[in-house]
């Protein structure tokens, strides 16, 4: 009889707690209070995550996702640093029984690099001839893998990098205009290659001009419109990514906690909307929009795709530098550099960012290098 | 036509010994048919209905797993608390000196009938249950054994009772060896059946041969794997001349699974001391209880209800809810506290052992196949206390419920609102704080395991000089395994049984192969 009572006292504080009750024993008021979560992926394994500038510890539920509970509904600021990082921010409203979503990103603040180079020492080190020591090969990136710069154009001891092959054939076939001679070489280096296979994908950048081609990932297109880029959701309407919607309940607010980008979002999908008869951006508690403007901060894009194995992230090649966008506007979009200049051109390969800068090769990685 | 003036009157009924609904006609076969249907429909409605729930109102899904995760932990307390203290309980029994307890009562004339079921095990198997038999501290002159073989076990298993017969006949008042023979129309083939023809055989052969009264008989169904310990006919002759109504009542002792605790694997180790813990829980809650597996009664009322039925699986229960109904509700189990150790299911290798764990707890599971005999006489026999007739309806339809549906809503179906209830759902703080509060609840359940690898511990043989002592490390980790072995040798076969039964596709006797590896 003891437990049926205890049982019976209990369940009601687990379900007003798992729903996100809380009762605030120390506020003036007392009672009951509600509370919204936030639930954020930082891409980054070990970066730092704050809520309001003060950091939040122990929230981490999968390696990379984190789920912070007991937030006070309001607009909170969320950044996310680590050491030699970019920092990602973001300014969020939280609401009661909700919990908001959001992915964070960060890069590298020196752009760190992988060199490629035709030959190679016995270790594997990339080695550049006929050059003086005090050559600085890359400007404005760094990296902490050794290379050989030596004034000897020798190759007797040194071993060629077929990778570099691979890597050449790679940026040539882009630029030469027969299809068919570029498929053929193509398909004779893949299967020349261990790290080539045949799910291989290959986009690559014009240094000229900007590419047409719309990209299409997880159901997020990303095209060029009048010079700008805009990511678009063509997939079922449940399966939409959360940042293309906003609480039907805070509509009226939506700049305010959102930003003026995604009113206007807002408001256009709504007109779509009410021109069509149909009640595809809404359900029951949200408005979605199908489409969002990449912010390239008026610099001309030359070359755009998904940023490797992210549907959230827009790997953008502008006149300034190669950036990483987030689709998500919410509040703004996060815009991180992963190369200071435009290069003359880049390729994403089988998920890897290949870049060729005043004629050498590199990979542009998007982690620390740490010895 | 056969004899049935010394049946209880209710037992003269002849759907008393009913086994299934075909055996029926009319709208009696009806009743006994939706019964048979009721708990798998009970069952599968549960579980669909909690993944239907998490598509369509899994708000509402959430809530309710959240109250079955909060019940599981107040219900693991409450087990746990019965356990520990059957376990002291057990242990007090076992350093008590019962011949000197016993001492008071005049016994003499009380004879034991030990049934020893018996089909194809091997020798030293019978032999290690025979040797025990002889070193119980009690006058063997009182106990008649009876080695119960089957016919259709072939002429190997008939030379290896006479060979027993010759080696241990001397030692007790009587050595009977029964042969059931086979294919008897009617009967399922099985303990029960055997059982009852050797029940039968004894009462011709020895009780009404030598004068021995009924009531002054105890029958002991052993299975052929059980050791007894060395006082176990004075604890029980204990409780025999203490209880309210001795001839009413059967004797349970707590059947230890542990005769091959260091050759068994720690799966095997895991679920045959999880067996022997809910008998332990049971045995300090007795209004809950019915007989199970090996266990004592007096040969008076068996032989007032013709023995045990030998149509059906679970003999071994279905006997005390035979006497129950038939006595119109007035009779009892009552708990010994004191143990017999039988083997733990235990294979040559382990994918064996895993077919033969399954298929053993699918037969116990189909116990389930009490619950519509429970049922239809408790609609019949309206003697029995309406008030006791709903308690223990109740109690059954639970515990058939419980033992398939928490393991699988608890371990599996839990999660299922995150990933069926759709992205609204999905975007609610319920939604994520769901599988916080349910892991944070299993885990306080956990710790109930914690005492459950204590005892278990207390409860293993002397380890063998070959046997390292890491293992009693791993014999206390084995209990991790238990989320899993809920799933796979409790729920899924109880579900696979409750299943059976309500298509009708009747299980028939499994007998565990015993080997000692």
């Amino acid at each position: 009889m003891g437990l049926v009572f205890i049982f019976l006292l209990t369940v009601p504080m687990f379900v007003f707690y798992a729903t996100g009750y809380r009762y605030d024993f120390f506020s003036p008021t007392g009672g009951l209070t509600t509370t919204g979560g936030l639930y954020i992926s930082i891409l980054s394994e070990n970066g730092e995550l704050f809520l309001d500038e003060k950091p939040v510890q122990d929230v981490r539920i999968f390696r990379k996702a984190s789920y912070i509970q007991n937030i006070t509904p309001g607009v909170h600021r969320i950044h996310v640093q680590e050491e030699g990082m970019q920092t990602w921010v973001k300014e969020l409203p939280i609401y009661p029984y909700m919990v908001t979503e959001a992915e964070a990103f960060l890069f590298p603040k020196r752009p760190q690099v992988r060199l490629i180079t035709e030959y190679q020492t016995a270790t594997g080190s990339p080695i550049y001839l006929g050059m003086s020591s005090s050559t600085k090969i890359l400007p404005f990136a760094s990296t902490s893998l050794p290379i050989l710069i030596t004034k000897n154009r020798a190759t007797s001891t040194l071993t060629l990098n077929s990778e570099y092959s691979f890597i050449l054939a790679l940026f040539n076939e882009q630029t030469k205009s027969t299809s068919t001679l570029l498929k053929r070489m193509t398909d004779e280096i893949s299967s020349a290659f261990v790290f080539s296979n045949p799910q291989t994908k290959v986009s690559a950048s014009s240094s000229t001009e900007l590419a047409t081609t719309t990209r299409l990932y997880r159901d997020i297109k990303l095209y060029e419109k009048g010079g700008e880029i805009y990511a678009k959701y063509v997939g079922a309407e449940q399966d939409i990514p959360y940042y293309f919607c906003v609480p039907q309940s805070s509509l009226a607010s939506t700049t305010e906690l959102y930003g003026a980008q995604v009113m206007k979002g807002v408001v256009q999908a709504m007109e779509e909307s009410a021109l069509l008869g149909t009640t595809e951006t809404t359900n029951k508690s949200r408005i979605c929009r199908s489409e969002i403007k990449i912010d390239t901060k008026g610099h001309k894009v030359i070359y755009f795709d998904f940023f490797p194995d992210n549907g959230d992230l827009v790997l953008l090649q502008l006149d300034n530098g190669i950036f990483v966008v987030e689709i998500d506007d919410r509040s703004w979009q996060n815009s991180q550099q992963l190369y200071p200049a435009s290069a003359e051109k880049i390729i994403v390969n089988n998920g890897i960012i290949y870049v060729k800068d005043h004629g050498i090769y590199f990979e542009l990685l998007t982690k620390l290098l740490v010895f | 036509m056969e004899e049935k003036s010394h049946l209880l009157p209710y037992a003269t009924r002849s759907d008393f010994h009913v086994g299934r609904a075909t055996e029926l006609s009319g709208r009696r076969r009806l009743l006994y048919r939706i019964l048979e249907i009721l708990p798998g429909l009970a069952s599968w409605t549960t579980l669909i209905g909690v993944i239907l729930m998490s598509i369509y109102i899994p708000f509402w899904a959430a809530y309710f797993i959240i109250a079955f995760a909060l019940f599981w932990v107040l219900k693991t307390a409450f087990l746990s608390y019965h356990l520990r203290y059957n376990w002291m309980r057990l242990r007090h029994h076992m350093k008590l000196d019962w011949s000197s307890l016993v001492e008071r009562f005049t016994f003499d004339h009380i004879y034991h009938v030990v049934i020893l079921p018996f089909y194809q095990e091997p020798i030293e198997i019978i032999e290690a249950t025979l040797q025990s038999l002889a070193e119980v501290k009690y006058d063997l002159k009182n106990i008649v054994v009876v080695l119960a073989t089957e016919e259709r076990a072939g002429s190997t298993a008939q030379i290896i009772a006479k060979e027993m017969k010759a080696k241990w006949g001397d030692r007790f008042g009587y050595f009977l060896i029964t042969t059931h023979p086979a294919n008897v129309q009617g009967e399922m083939a099985g303990k029960g059946s055997n059982a009852t023809f050797a029940a039968e055989e004894v009462r011709i052969k020895v009780l009404d041969l030598h004068g021995i009264r009924y009531n002054h008989t105890i029958v002991s169904i052993f299975d052929i794997d059980t050791v007894l310990y060395p006082d176990y006919f004075n604890c029980l002759i204990w409780h025999f001349m203490t209880v309210k109504r001795p001839l009413k009542s059967s004797f349970q002792p707590v059947p230890i699974f542990n005769n091959n605790m260091w050759q068994a694997s720690a799966l095997a180790r895991v679920v045959a001391m999880s067996s022997t813990f809910w008998e332990m829980v049971q045995q300090e809650r007795p209004e809950r209880m019915a007989t199970f597996s090996s266990h004592s009664v007096s040969f008076q009322a068996l032989y007032e209800v013709g023995y045990w039925q030998n149509n059906m699986v679970s003999e071994d229960s279905r006997i005390y809810w035979n006497l129950l109904i038939a006595n119109d509700g007035e009779y009892d189990v009552v708990p010994l506290s004191y143990p017999v150790s039988m083997d733990a299911n235990a294979a040559t290798t382990f994918w064996h052992t895993v077919v033969q764990i399954y298929k053993q707890h699918r037969r116990w599971t189909y116990g389930v196949e009490n619950f519509c005999y429970i049922s239809y006489h408790f609609l019949q026999n309206k003697n029995i206390p309406l008030r006791k007739r709903i308690k223990i309806i109740f109690q059954q339809a639970e515990g058939y419920w419980s033992l398939v549906t928490n393991p699988i809503m608890l371990f599996i179906l839990g999660w299922a609102p995150i990933f069926l209830g759709g992205q609204e759902f999905h975007q609610t703080v319920l939604s994520y704080n769901l599988p916080i509060v349910v892991r944070n609840l299993l885990i306080l359940a956990m710790f109930g395991l914690v005492i459950s690898s204590i005892i278990s511990l207390s409860l293993i043989p002397p380890r063998p000089k070959e046997a390292s002592r890491l293992r009693y490390i791993v014999m206390a980790l084995q209990w991790l395994l238990v989320p899993a072995t809920m799933i796979i040798f409790s729920a899924v076969p109880g579900l696979d049984a409750q299943t059976r039964l309500m298509f009708g596709r009747y299980m028939g006797f499994w007998v565990t192969p015993k080997n000692r590896i």
